[in-house]
Formats: C-alpha cells, sequence, structure tokens
C-alpha cells in the first residue's frame, strides 16, 4: 500500500516536472527559440573548426601545394606525379564535388582563423567600443573582391609555370601561418610573408572570412568545381516578401536574387539556414536530421576526418 | 534550366582533367625517350670509369671513416635524427631515427633528399621544393653524422 502511494508521488512528481518543463519551453518565443537553434549552431561549427584547426592545420596549404607542384612540373615539361600534395589536392577536391564547401566552412584552419579573428573583433567592437553593430564592408565591395582570388591563383599558376615561384620563398604568409601553427617562429627572410599575414588579419577583423572569399586561392579552385546539386544549398519559394535575414548571416554575401550560389562562393556554413522563420533554407540532409542539426555535419566530419588521416594531412597520426 | 550550373561547371573541369591527360601522355613519352638517352649515357660514363678506376686503383674514397655515426639537424617542428653507415670510404646507408615533429605528407617528400645524398655521395644537394624546412633538417643531420665520419 505504502510502496504504491510512494510510486504515485514519483509519478505526479514526474509529471509535475515535465509540465514544468512544457510551460519553460511554451515561454519561449519562435524568434527565441531561432536564435537559440542559431546559437547552438555556432558553438557546433565553432567546435568542428576547432578541433581541425588542433588535427589538420596544414591540409589547405598541402592541398594548394599540389596545384603548385603541377604546375611546376608542366613548367619544366616533367611528367605529373602523384606525390602527397597532388593527392591531397585531389582529395579535397572530390570531398569538395561531393559535399560542397564544407571544407571551407568547417574544416579549414585558416578559414576558422578568420571566423576567430572576426568574432574577436566583433566582441571588441560591442563590448569595449560599444558600437551597436559589428562594422562589415559594404556589399558591393565585397562581391567586386571576391574576383580578386581567381587573379591572384592565374598570377601563383603562371610564376609557377614560369619557374619564378620559388624566387617568392619568403612572401606566403601560410607559410609563416604553418610554422606558427607548429609552435615555431618564422624563419628569417620571411618579413614580406609576416607583413602580409598581419594585413589579412586585420582584414579578418573587418569583414568575415575576408581572406577565403578575397584572396584564398585555394578557394578559387574550389569555386570552381561542380558541387553535387543535391549537396548545395536551396532556397525555397516561400520567402516573406522583404525579408532577408539569411542575407544579412552570409559571411560571403550570396545574393537573394534567384541567382544562388552560382559562383561557387557558398562555404556551407548554414548560417542561413537556422536564421531563416520559415525554414526555407535547406538540403536534403538537413531537412531529414530536423533538429537533430548537428548529425550530418557530424558524419561530414567523420569522413573527412578519415580522409585527411589517410591523406597523411593529421598531427596526430 | 536547374542544373546549367552543375553542367557546365563539370564540362569545364572534364575539359581541364582532359588537357592534363593529354599533356601526361606527351610528357611520359618525352620522358621515356630522355631515360633511353640517359641509359645510354650511363653505360658510357661507367665504361670511362672503369678505365678511370683502373688507373687510379690505389686511391681512396670520399674519405670517410668506416662506421655509423649519428647526427642532428632541425626541421619543420623539431629534431630530426639520422644514423648514417659509412662503407668503404662512402655513405652506404642513412636511416632516419626520428623526427617527430614532421608532417608526415611533408616528410614523405622530404625523404627524396636521402636518395639524393646517396646518389651524389654528398651533402650539397638541393632541399626539396614544397617541404624545404623537413629536407633542409635532413640535410643539415646527414652532415652532423658526416663531420663525426670525418676524422
Amino acid at each position: 500500500m505504502a510502496e504504491t502511494a510512494a510510486s504515485q508521488q514519483t509519478e505526479t512528481t514526474r509529471t509535475k516536472t515535465l509540465s514544468d518543463r512544457d510551460t519553460a519551453k511554451k515561454k519561449r518565443t519562435p524568434a527565441q527559440l531561432r536564435q537559440q537553434n542559431m546559437r547552438r549552431r555556432r558553438f557546433f561549427r565553432a567546435g568542428i573548426q576547432a578541433f581541425f584547426f588542433l588535427a589538420m592545420p596544414g591540409a589547405f596549404v598541402a592541398g594548394f601545394t599540389g596545384v603548385k607542384h603541377l604546375f611546376q612540373w608542366i613548367g619544366t615539361g616533367e611528367v605529373l606525379q602523384m606525390d602527397s600534395f597532388v593527392c591531397a589536392l585531389i582529395g579535397l577536391a572530390v570531398f569538395t564535388i561531393l559535399f560542397g564547401r564544407w571544407f571551407c566552412g568547417f574544416a579549414c584552419a585558416f578559414g576558422g582563423l578568420g571566423d576567430f579573428v572576426y568574432w574577436l573583433s566583433g566582441l571588441v567592437q560591442t563590448k569595449l567600443l560599444h558600437r551597436k553593430k559589428q562594422f562589415r564592408l559594404p556589399e558591393q565591395i565585397v562581391r567586386r573582391g571576391q574576383t580578386v582570388k581567381y587573379l591572384l591563383l592565374a598570377v601563383i599558376v603562371l610564376l609557377c609555370c614560369l619557374g619564378l615561384y620559388d624566387k617568392l620563398t619568403g612572401w606566403s604568409p601560410w607559410d609563416v601561418f604553418s610554422r606558427l601553427t607548429a609552435l615555431k617562429l618564422p624563419a628569417d627572410g620571411y618579413v614580406v610573408g609576416i607583413i602580409l599575414l598581419l594585413l589579412i588579419l586585420a582584414g579578418m577583423a573587418v569583414q568575415p572570412r575576408f581572406f577565403c572569399q578575397f584572396l584564398c586561392p585555394m578557394g578559387a579552385v574550389f569555386s570552381i568545381l561542380p558541387v553535387l546539386p543535391w549537396s548545395d544549398l536551396e532556397r525555397g519559394e516561400q520567402c516573406i516578401p522583404g525579408y532577408s535575414i539569411c542575407e544579412k548571416q552570409c559571411p560571403v554575401a550570396l545574393k537573394l536574387d534567384g541567382a544562388g550560389n552560382r559562383g561557387g562562393e557558398c562555404i556551407a556554413c548554414e548560417a542561413c539556414v537556422a536564421a531563416c522563420p520559415r525554414k526555407n533554407i535547406s538540403r536534403w540532409d538537413v531537412k531529414l536530421a530536423g533538429k537533430y542539426f548537428w548529425i550530418p555535419g557530424l558524419i561530414r566530419a567523420v569522413l573527412f576526418f578519415a580522409l585527411g588521416v589517410g591523406l597523411g594531412l593529421c598531427r596526430f597520426f | 534550366m536547374k542544373y546549367a550550373n552543375f553542367v557546365l561547371k563539370s564540362v569545364c573541369l572534364v575539359l581541364m582533367i582532359g588537357v592534363l591527360w593529354q599533356y601526361q601522355s606527351i610528357a611520359q613519352a618525352r620522358a621515356a625517350v630522355v631515360a633511353e638517352n640517359e641509359a645510354a649515357i650511363a653505360e658510357m660514363e661507367e665504361y670511362n670509369a672503369q678505365l678511370l678506376a683502373a688507373e687510379e686503383e690505389s686511391e681512396e674514397g670520399a674519405g670517410y671513416q668506416d662506421g655509423i655515426y649519428e647526427g642532428e639537424g632541425t626541421g619543420f617542428g623539431g629534431t630530426i635524427t639520422v644514423s648514417v653507415t659509412v662503407e668503404d670510404g662512402l655513405i652506404a646507408d642513412i636511416t632516419v631515427l626520428s623526427a617527430a615533429g614532421e608532417d608526415t605528407a611533408y616528410y614523405n617528400t622530404a625523404q627524396s633528399v636521402l636518395d639524393d645524398i646517396l646518389e651524389a655521395q654528398s651533402t650539397e644537394v638541393d632541399t626539396v621544393s614544397g617541404a624545404t624546412f623537413t629536407s633542409g633538417g635532413l640535410i643539415e643531420a646527414v652532415s652532423d653524422a658526416l663531420g663525426k665520419a670525418v676524422e
């Protein structure tokens, strides 16, 4: 008798706590829920970026070294080989074709650095300087600037072909960066590289993904790759007229005019997915995962980690 | 059309791969001819070397004391330790004892410098482009070891 009473009591307390939680949930407005979802996604992405920053800080450099090697061989008329760097390039390219520029958005160490610097700059601007809004470059300039990286890629490829690239040792800000990730000071003669890296860091503070969209030659390579149509985020038909929060969230200033991701700028960061009140931007696996938004991301992370280990890009193995 | 962009970029990619493929077949044909010529030259040089060796029978090799020597160098992310085996006054073998601080992809590329050293019987070889620090560290380590081999 006493037992059943006790169990009844626990039953009631359980229902009570359940209903409490329900009301707590109900108190949140849809806008608050959206904010919460956006925050969770940001944390998730930052976590993945931090992991890959520690595990594979050299992945993007290795991939681009593959591009340079190919054109250096072509410049000297040598037979092309499958060295570690060309393999890294092919691996990154195939991953991008299959999953979009997920590597750029989640796994690239330099992209992660850019996001971190922009976040830090936002913190300084709002908390210390008491600005209401974080500064970012006007859209017009951003879209113009996005073409610069193709020019840079063309120049580097040309220099490699002419065999002049090796003369520019000490210019590459990436070399300085990868030196720092190995906890070493840059070697002598890297003055130009250090200055360029500092300028890039300054740029990262005034525009999200400053380097990635304006200067990254590897980003230019990824932009011209075809992404499988079902791996691109797509905007549905039910937009709220005059509403453009997705556009404001987008770090690479994609247009809302329907042209979508024609230029290949989308880095699959999914900032727009959470921001849209109508869940209008989606992808098949995002729809499938529903509120477990982290599942597709985690699967990609595991796949990319396996790929990276296979290509010898991981610091730990 | 919905997939126009994808199709366009795919065509571009296929074209690029096609051009590389074409280049590769031409380069391979050329490399085959070059290898043939080099084999002929090597044969001649070997013959010359035999004649020279017969002349200088009594002379010494590279001037290293036989033995196994260890040396250290600074690579990309730390110290590289190698062991160099000298036989008959020549560098016979180089083994890397530790290179814990090097990234695998760079390390694999840099290793070709060891073959260069063996072939040249000297550490006066170029670093490997793309893996400058790691290969530089290997060269430094071998030099250090050979320094102990010269008495």
